[in-house]
């Protein structure tokens, strides 16, 4: 288990320096690593184990990803850094405004969001 | 072999939620309650036929998945940007919620920034560190 999430992320690396977006970025990932996944499983529960190891990493990886291009303390410390005004809410809104465009080819667009959601949604009213 | 044990202490470790956000509002320490209530289920329940090598891998499949959720916990709790918009996508609501002036609260309170707005040496070391993990691991190449 634990070798085969050192193998996925040796795979998202190698992955990471091809010159493709971010989405085909995943989809290669996904199936590199699920050919893997089937030469490396000896029976249905461990397939399941490892695929839940799969996404999990792959959560993680994305989220390094969403950190850097999302997260709004990077984006106050960029602009900081760079000299620039803080962001306002007025240029947020229009930011992520962009993102629910249909012409959006990167890795957080509309249909991401819709997905996470509806898992939230449902978290938010066992929980809040 | 750790997929139905993992599942059941995963199941009452949101029992356990749903009782201490739901019932006894105590949703400020989310991350801290999540986390030690996970350990002591996960350490509970191991069961006493394991050796050193099972509890090992026990442990980093648990870690694995109690990571990724508290990932996503931090948008169910934290509230994010896009989700909010999401949901209402009306433009004076959206910046009623201020998330940027709370956001630069937070990090001038955690000691990111100073209260002129310069980056602390945390701050910097937080970019550097984020900047550095995307390029090894998931960037944009657009």
């Amino acid at each position: 288990m634990i070798n085969f999430f050192i193998i996925n992320i040796i795979i998202m690396v190698l992955i990471n320096q091809i010159n493709i977006n971010s989405q085909r970025k995943v989809k290669f990932f996904l199936i590199v690593n699920l050919l893997v996944l089937f030469f490396v499983s000896n029976s249905a529960v461990q397939f399941l184990e490892l695929l839940i190891v799969l996404f999990c990493g792959l959560y993680l990886f994305v989220n390094c990803y969403t950190v850097r291009y999302s997260s709004l303390r990077i984006k106050i410390l960029n602009d900081i850094k760079k000299k620039k005004k803080i962001t306002s809410e007025t240029q947020l809104y229009n930011d992520r405004m962009k993102r629910f465009k249909k012409n959006n080819k990167s890795l957080m667009n509309k249909d991401v969001f819709t997905f996470f959601n509806a898992i939230n949604n449902v978290f938010k009213k066992f929980f809040i | 072999m750790y997929l139905f044990l993992t599942f059941s202490s995963f199941l009452y470790l949101i029992v356990g939620q749903i009782i201490i956000f739901k019932f006894f509002k105590l949703k400020k320490k989310w991350f801290l309650i999540t986390f030690f209530l996970h350990l002591f289920i996960s350490i509970y329940f191991l069961p006493e036929n394991f050796n050193s090598y099972n509890i090992l891998e026990y442990s980093f499949f648990n870690l694995l998945i109690l990571t990724c959720y508290l990932f996503f916990l931090t948008g169910v709790f934290n509230g994010s940007p896009s989700i909010i918009l999401l949901n209402n996508p009306s433009k004076k609501k959206f910046i009623k919620v201020g998330f940027m002036k709370h956001r630069l609260k937070l990090m001038k309170k955690y000691k990111f920034l100073t209260n002129s707005n310069k980056i602390t040496p945390r701050g910097k070391l937080v970019l550097y560190a984020t900047n550095l993990l995307s390029n090894i691991i998931f960037k944009e190449n657009d």
